[in-house]
């Protein structure tokens, strides 16, 4: 990026301080990235982990249901659905990390009512049914870390374009710009001089 | 605050199971629909879809996530997790820099 100002030593302060400003900024900003890629790592390891553990259980829990389902007629199952009445209750909280706010939820009560008779549904449905109960906070735990973990990735992605912008494209132009006004200036002041010398010897030959 | 469930019959009637709020989906068109149902309705801090609806209806979910609360979570339906999950590997790829 060219910066187009006028070469005067008034310029060449501002310029100074506006160099000096983007290199302690871009430093910030650095051991920013820096530490935001350091929280972000163990989390992602959380994440998989937690991830693959759930892409285990959904479907067999699934399965499970579908086996009751198969396993009885569809109107005992259906009926056995009406009776089923959950109740969650979520408690939402923001957590912060890195000065990155993002909405953490937990599960704080879980109560399902499973009034449908046990005689009538085969016993893979109380099974299912346990099962998904118990999956469900970690489906919350999973979403929360999901969402963190996509705003530090947003973050991270800003700040690097930020660094990157600082350090490829801001001080290079503002140092260039610098270099291009002492040129100038150190060119005037020699031409100052050249003429001063000048106007010295004229004087000289003149006798004054 | 609860959950409402988006995927085919198998999984929100294995949900309703446990007590959770749902409406099945077959083509990505009512999978629109039941995501514009779930925003509406009150209550709901966390939308549970199946990938393989999610993956028809990327953009829209796009736009839910962008707006904030609720969050959405994807989840495998009864016939396992979708091979090459990209969403989760593009997030880390573009934070860190290389592919993990």
């Amino acid at each position: 990026m060219e910066i187009i100002v006028n070469p005067n030593r008034m310029e060449l302060l501002k310029l100074r301080a506006r160099l000096d400003l983007s290199v302690r900024g871009h430093k910030l900003l650095k051991d920013k990235l820096e530490g935001l890629v350091k929280e972000f790592m163990p989390l992602v390891g959380a994440y998989r982990r937690k991830r693959r553990h759930l892409d285990e259980l959904i479907p067999r829990t699934l399965n499970l249901f579908s086996l009751a389902a198969a396993s009885s007629s569809s109107e005992i199952v259906s009926l056995a659905l009406e009776e089923c009445r959950g109740e969650a209750e979520i408690a939402a909280e923001t957590r912060r990390v890195m000065g990155i706010a993002s909405p953490s939820f937990k599960m704080k009560r879980f109560r399902v009512e499973m009034a449908y008779s046990l005689i009538a549904t085969p016993p893979e449905l109380d099974l299912a049914a346990r099962e998904l109960g118990s999956l469900l906070p970690k489906i919350v735990e999973l979403a929360s870390l999901e969402e963190l973990l996509r705003r530090l990735a947003g973050e991270i992605e800003k700040t690097r374009r930020r660094v990157n912008a600082l350090e490829y494209v801001m001080i290079p132009g503002i140092n260039a710009a610098k270099r291009g006004i002492e040129v100038k200036l150190e060119e005037s002041d020699r031409s100052s001089r050249v003429r001063l010398m000048k106007v010295k010897e004229i004087l000289e030959a003149r006798g004054v | 605050m609860g959950y409402f469930v988006i995927g085919d019959d198998a999984t929100v009637t294995g949900f309703r199971l446990a007590g959770v709020e749902g409406r099945a989906a077959r083509t990505p068109f009512d999978a629109r629909e039941a995501l514009k149902v779930a925003a509406a309705t009150e209550g709901v801090s966390i939308i549970v879809i199946t990938e393989r609806l999610a993956e028809g209806i990327k953009e829209e979910l796009a736009g839910y996530r962008a707006s904030g609360a609720p969050l959405i979570i994807h989840i495998p339906d009864r016939g396992g997790p979708l091979p090459g999950r990209t969403s989760i590997r593009e997030m880390i790829k573009s934070a860190v820099g290389v592919s993990m």
